[in-house]
């Protein structure tokens, strides 16, 4: 007991303990912004090497680099092959592809369960089926390349009359589409679940059926919780690297994304297409090198944007119930 | 009810609302199938169980399965089955620790690890003996930290001599050991001193605590003779046999003799562990006696022991293996200090102010960025240090070449994906801290305890089966992960062990990710299967420790 009303009294807010303790715990939380300092920094340092008007004020040889109007505006990516070509199209095309298509399958998939689970699962039920979706977005991405590119392939070069080559989009958009479906659930369900009961049972009160309820009531109140989920999995779904990096070949080239038949040809999205970069022959100071950290700049400020708009979905059009 | 009514007056149909239901229960249900499909024609590409005779089906089911399955049955009745099942999961989890200490022993040389062995043992024996003297605990953390840095990493005295006892002091207990001593033992004298013994102090301790003197007595001697048995087998090396003995056998008989001491009611629930076991063994038996073959498994233990080749049937992934276990370990050193300090000082220090808010918002949009950036962070930053490397500076008069960390090394891909996984880390410790009643923490500063105080003994042990449970979880996350080590590595990987944490890299996912574009049949039906296999084992391995803590706390604190 003496010791430890000896320590009190020792021990105040201002003892060097006390303060330690405190700038400690500060420096880790601070950590959180250094990451994204450095993250920017690191990005915009390459991108800005990468493009020939900055490039050449850092001391980069001319040859080396492009212009960012190429860059953005033009659609022939060859970083392997001469002429070295960046056009961002073509990877962005396939991206937007990426996006498309596992849209198809994440969003009404998972929306459907998202009301299932709040509207008509019973406890029980709920309790098994939560955990079990999520085991969907715990697999390793690298496994889910696997699964589209050893099984689901095959199966879809059986089905489609024309058949599909050992790379295509369509295999890597289902396996992506079906990563993203947790994440569409769980943040569509809090909002349902933030739904408060009195407005289902005004619904029951004027003679709705559950069909009527969950439908027109409990989605259209829950709606920018929905849609901020359809955002944040889609912005998952566009920096997904390793199951389209095994399953979508390793050549970008631009097709329109509405087109349904593009999806069976191989076409790498701009993640793909930095693991291409990493694992060919490159030198730390050529183009490809740098090419790297331009895509990872334009993948980084496509998926911030994409959170901070579900962000501001989901804050500002939320109903307030009370 | 007034559904009811409107049956009867209009037009309403039950029909609309019956179909909807069941179209978002197949929905629900659909993606799961899918995966669960996909799963089945992996675990049937990996262990090709059509390749086994149809009898050595029939054995196992007569032996293992069928007995099983009535024992388990009866059990429920008594609803003693989970407590069977939690003694079976005992020896399983003994198994998986000493695979991981057999991953372990390949990257640490016996030598080195009884060199440090010994040393880390001069300081842990000055804090015993101190403990037992009873001096205050600012003395005895002094003494032992002063002591333990001059036995660890020793005094640097340029000029003086390095050889005999001065030698010691000057260099440290791990270092002096390994240059000066020739007469390092073998591989299981090194085990049986650095583990047997402090494994066969801790049983005997605690069976002195929850007995008597002689119980524990008995307790170290049994641990003793088991652990020098193991020298009169001849089936496996003495060493494999002494790990296995410490890790599987001591630890099954500890939670046999405590569950059968403590609970004397639920005794019956070791009918299920024993039916099993009983049945494996004969069914294996039974198996060899009439020689019948079993299934032609990709996933075996050449798989795990061997280092990837070119040849699908001796191809292996212990290198792999031992990657991945080595970034875990640097992952979990840099993300669990890192985050619960981050979750500590937001929900405890922080004020209320915009530079906290403008941290949170950081930390939910970090969990955002795509895990490929995070791969160009750990090339830029940590490799070429933002484009600085390899250039000079002058700092104070003295010109410093930068120079990064090796390309491609552990301890880097480690750290990109530390720094990956630390806002799922700094996220799930928040919600851990926050579940604590702000009641103890008045009651804490009522009696004048400090915030460091409060936080110390007890905002964070109430919080701490929270913070594992998400860190485990996020590590497991940090197995899968694969691009960030891609792009740290820049295509040069390479297929040995790494050997210490400067080494290139690589891991698991790696290997399958290397394995994937093999052309070859064999390649990717067997042996990219049978690593998928090992992979989602491991990540099961992980998962279930996360449950298995979070459980046991749980349990605790009610």
């Amino acid at each position: 007991m003496s010791s430890i009303t000896a320590d009190l009294t020792t021990q105040t807010t201002k003892s060097p303990r006390e303060r330690l303790a405190r700038w400690f715990f500060f420096a880790c939380a601070a950590i959180s912004i250094v990451v994204t300092i450095g993250i920017v920094v690191v990005l915009v340092l390459g991108a800005l090497k990468f493009f020939r008007s900055t490039g050449v004020a850092l001391g980069m040889a001319p040859g080396d680099t492009v212009t960012l109007s190429s860059y953005l505006f033009e659609g022939q990516w060859t970083p392997g092959s001469e002429p070295q070509q960046f056009g961002l199209l073509a990877p962005l095309s396939a991206t937007v592809m990426l996006m498309l298509g596992s849209a198809i399958i994440a969003l009404p998939l998972g929306l459907a369960a998202a009301i299932y689970l709040s509207e008509y699962a019973s406890d029980r039920m709920r309790s098994v089926l939560k955990p079990a979706l999520e085991i969907l977005a715990g697999v390793p991405t690298v496994v889910y390349g696997f699964f589209a590119l050893v099984y689901i392939t095959p199966l879809l070069d059986q089905l489609v009359p024309l058949g599909v080559g050992t790379f295509n989009m369509v295999s890597a958009c289902i396996v992506v589409g079906i990563m993203i479906i947790p994440m569409v659930t769980s943040i569509s369900e809090d909002a349902m679940n933030a739904v408060p009961d009195s407005l289902r049972q005004a619904g029951y009160g004027l003679g709705a059926t559950k069909f009527d309820v969950s439908t027109s009531i409990v989605v259209p109140s829950a709606i920018s919780g929905i849609a901020s989920s359809y955002i944040l999995a889609l912005s998952r779904a566009i920096g997904e690297t390793m199951a389209v990096a095994i399953a979508a070949g390793s050549q970008s080239t631009v097709m329109n994304p509405l087109n349904p038949v593009a999806y069976f040809s191989p076409n790498s999205p701009i993640t793909a297409q930095m693991i291409q970069l990493a694992t060919g022959d490159i030198s730390a100071q050529g183009a490809a090198y740098h090419a790297m950290f331009a895509l990872g700049l334009t993948l980084f400020v496509i998926t911030l944007a994409m959170n901070i708009v579900s962000e501001l979905i989901s804050s500002r059009y939320r109903e307030v119930y009370r | 009810m007034a559904t009811e009514h409107a049956d009867t007056t209009t037009a309403v149909s039950r029909t609309r609302g019956v179909v909807f239901r069941y179209v978002l229960l197949v929905a629900t249900l659909s993606a799961l199938a899918s995966l669960g499909l996909l799963l089945a024609n992996v675990a049937v590409d990996a262990f090709d169980p059509l390749s086994a005779d149809p009898s050595w089906y029939l054995i196992y089911l007569c032996t293992l399965v069928v007995p099983s399955l009535l024992v388990g049955w009866g059990l429920r009745r008594h609803e003693l089955l989970v407590g069977g099942i939690e003694a079976l999961f005992v020896p399983i989890g003994g198994l998986f620790g000493a695979g991981a200490l057999f991953l372990l022993f390949e990257v640490i040389p016996f030598n080195v690890w009884f060199a440090w062995a010994v040393g880390i043992a001069v300081p842990a024996a000055i804090w015993l003996l101190t403990t037992i003297a009873g001096t205050s605990g600012r003395v005895r953390a002094g003494l032992t930290l002063g002591v333990g840095a001059v036995a660890l990493i020793g005094l640097p005295l340029p000029g003086v001599s390095t050889t005999g006892a001065v030698g010691l002091l000057t260099m440290g207990v791990p270092a002096y050991i390994q240059r000066r001593v020739y007469t390092i033992p073998n591989y299981y004298l090194t085990y049986l001193l650095t583990l047997a013994v402090p494994i066969a102090l801790l049983v005997g301790h605690q069976l002195r605590k929850r007995v008597s003197f002689t119980a524990g007595l008995t307790g170290t001697g049994l641990v003793v003779i088991a652990s020098l048995a193991v020298l009169f087998q001849t089936v496996v090396y003495t060493y494999v046999a002494l790990v296995l003995v410490l890790l599987v056998l001591v630890p099954t008989a500890w939670y046999c003799y405590t569950q059968w001491h403590d609970h004397p009611a639920d005794r019956l629930q070791f009918a299920f562990p024993v039916t099993v076991l009983i049945g494996a063994g004969l069914g294996r038996i039974a198996v060899w006696v009439l020689s019948i073959s079993g299934p032609n498994s990709w996933v075996d233990l050449q798989f795990l022991q061997d280092a990837p080749t070119r040849y699908a049937e001796s191809a292996g992934l212990n290198p792999a293996l031992v990657g991945s276990l080595l970034l875990m370990v640097v992952v979990i050193a840099t993300s669990f200090p890192l985050g619960v300090g981050a979750a500590v000082y937001l929900e405890e220090y922080a004020p209320d102010n915009g530079f906290t808010r403008l941290i949170q918002l950081n930390i939910s949009n970090l969990a955002g960025v795509p895990s490929v950036v995070y791969g160009l962070l750990g090339l830029g930053l940590f490799i070429n240090l933002g484009g600085m490397s390899g250039e000079s500076i002058s700092l104070f008069g003295q010109t410093i070449t930068l120079q990064g960390m090796p390309t491609g090394s552990v301890l880097v891909g480690g750290m990109a994906i530390s720094l990956l996984i630390l806002p799922i880390v700094i996220i799930s410790s928040q919600e851990a801290i926050r579940s604590v009643p702000e009641s103890l923490r008045q009651a804490s500063f009522g009696m004048g305890a400090t915030r460091w105080q409060t936080v110390k003994h007890v905002v964070l042990p109430r919080s701490v089966p929270g913070i594992l449970t998400g860190t485990i979880l996020a590590v497991g996350r940090a197995v899968g992960e694969t691009a960030p080590l891609i792009m740290v590595l820049a295509a040069s990987y390479s297929s040995s062990p790494p050997a210490g944490l400067l080494d290139k890299a690589t891991a698991l996912p790696l290997q399958v990710y290397s394995w994937a574009f093999e052309p070859d049949p064999a390649f990717r039906h067997g042996v990219l299967a049978a690593g998928v296999v090992v992979m989602i084992v491991v990540l099961l391995v992980i998962n279930s420790i996360a449950i298995i803590v979070r459980n046991k706390y749980e349990a605790k604190q009610q």
